[in-house]
């Protein structure tokens, strides 16, 4: 409970700067959205942007322990509040070059998980055994729409 | 007197309030990640069930190694990165499932079989295991989660059946489905992801596939599934079953 409590402390005291980056509008937030996969439709990630922007590791880590030790296996069609990190790569993981949509693999600096985790000094070791770039098996074309309750937090 | 027995009561109670003062102070914005799957969330799976096998090896054929090369292929086992040829010796690779040939020295007869994970129900690894890696599952999959795996190895040694090996090299390109890494132990999970699924590990498909249909996959919990009905049929072995481990996967004929 204690270490629960300290990391509740380390986010928020973390993402405070991230969501002052989030308000200033040019800068980073550019940079942000350039990174999602060009094929992705909508503003919304699995979850409100914000929420993700602020808790994605929660949410990962959380259904990481639900999925291999309980053998909760979220649908893979289902993409509201799914937190598979097979996902994350599916929607994330590809750029524009010579207006062809290509996979980027985690040794690309442009990777979009590495390329905030960089400025804030994270490093996560998930792709040493997931693979960094979308097999291309599932295809998304829309972001699960807003909740009402979630474009009122807005 | 009663002061002794509590010297600090009310410093506790100070302790105890202030911690839930400071629980409430971090409240706003911060969400708890229990109501982060709410809605969707699928069931976790139960003893209920019970995965096995039974093993035919009258039916399985000498020289056919199609349930091998089926699981290489489904988990993208011993591929090399970049076409670089792989450093580990071959005693060194990965195995979730092999070819073991047997023969009885007296008559001669020779059977061959195939040996994985015997997904036990009392399994030595997970006994060992210095950080709860080495699991099974409440409906008897045992494997490894390599997320606490810390690759020391003890369990490769506690298996009976030399069922686990160690990952020597980096790995590229991995499955979406089976993550895998340099520095972990893996065994065969009865290909957990396709039997969540609903579908039958990649080992089974490839018997039927080749028509030898020697390996029979289920719930051995359920009295009508295939399993059952075919152990209930003949009686069917336990490898090592001096050591008592209850094993899920079984054979016929040996
Ligand atoms: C259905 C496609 C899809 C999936 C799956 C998906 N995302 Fe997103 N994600 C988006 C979209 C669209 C945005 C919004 C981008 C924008 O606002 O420019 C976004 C935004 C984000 C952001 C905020 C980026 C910023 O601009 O600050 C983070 C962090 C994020 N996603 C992480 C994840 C993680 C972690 C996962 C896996 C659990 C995931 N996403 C899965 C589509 C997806
Ligand atoms: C908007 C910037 C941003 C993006 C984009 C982003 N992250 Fe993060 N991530 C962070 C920050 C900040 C932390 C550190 C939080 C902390 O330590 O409390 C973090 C931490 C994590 C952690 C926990 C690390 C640990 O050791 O506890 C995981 C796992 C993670 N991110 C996964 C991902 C994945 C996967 C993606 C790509 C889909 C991604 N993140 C994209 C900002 C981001
Ligand atoms: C040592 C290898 C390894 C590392 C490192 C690793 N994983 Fe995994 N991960 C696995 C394996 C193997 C599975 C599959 C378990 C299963 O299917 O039962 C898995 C499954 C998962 C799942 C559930 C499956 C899914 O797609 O929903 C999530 C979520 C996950 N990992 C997140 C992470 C995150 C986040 C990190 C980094 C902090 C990470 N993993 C690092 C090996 C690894």
């Amino acid at each position: 409970m204690k270490k629960y409590k300290l990391l509740l402390i380390a986010i928020a005291v973390l993402a405070n700067p991230l969501l002052g980056m989030a308000a200033d509008k040019k800068a980073p937030e550019k940079k942000l959205s350039k990174l999602v996969d060009p094929t992705v439709q909508g503003e919304n990630c699995v979850r409100d942007t914000k929420d993700m922007r602020l808790n994605h590791m929660n949410y990962i880590l959380h259904q990481r322990k639900e999925t291999t030790q309980l053998g909760k296996r979220w649908p893979k069609n289902v993409l509201k509040n799914n937190y598979s990190i097979e996902l994350c790569i599916n929607c994330h993981a590809r750029k524009k070059v010579d207006n062809k949509i290509v996979p980027v693999s985690i040794k690309d600096n442009t990777h979009f998980c590495s390329q905030c985790h960089r400025k804030v000094s994270v490093n996560i070791d998930c792709f040493s055994c997931h693979n960094s770039k979308p097999t291309g098996k599932i295809k998304f074309i829309k972001s699960p729409p807003k909740t009402a309750q979630e474009k009122q937090t807005k | 007197m009663s002061k002794q027995n509590h010297p600090d009561k009310s410093r506790r109670n100070f302790i105890t309030a202030g911690a839930a003062v400071a629980t409430l102070g971090l409240a706003p914005g911060v969400k708890f990640i229990d109501v982060a799957n709410a809605g969707n969330e699928p069931k976790a799976v139960t003893s209920e069930k019970r995965w096995g096998m039974l093993i035919d090896t009258n039916k399985c054929a000498e020289g056919c190694n199609d349930c091998v090369t089926a699981c290489d292929k489904e988990f993208g086992l011993n591929e090399t990165v970049d076409g670089q040829k792989l450093k580990s010796r071959p005693e060194q690779q990965t195995h979730y499932i092999r070819k073991v040939k047997l023969k009885n020295k007296k008559t001669g007869h020779t059977l061959s079989l195939p040996l994985l994970c015997q997904h036990c129900e009392s399994p030595p690894c997970v006994d060992v295991c210095p950080t709860g890696a080495s699991m099974r599952r409440a409906d008897g999959i045992v494997k490894v989660d390599m997320h606490t795996c810390i690759g020391c190895r003890y369990c490769m040694l506690a298996c009976p059946y030399k069922a686990r090996s160690f990952i020597h090299e980096p790995i590229e390109n991995q499955k979406p489905y089976a993550p895998r890494g340099q520095g972990c132990v893996e065994s065969c999970n009865l290909c957990v992801h396709r039997v969540d699924e609903g579908r039958e590990p990649a080992c089974v498909e490839a018997c039927n596939k080749s028509n030898h249909k020697a390996i029979y996959f289920g719930d051995l919990k359920d009295q009508n599934s295939v399993v059952s009905k075919e152990m209930k049929k003949q009686a069917s072995t336990q490898l090592r079953d001096d050591l008592r481990l209850n094993t899920g996967v079984r054979y016929r004929g040996i």
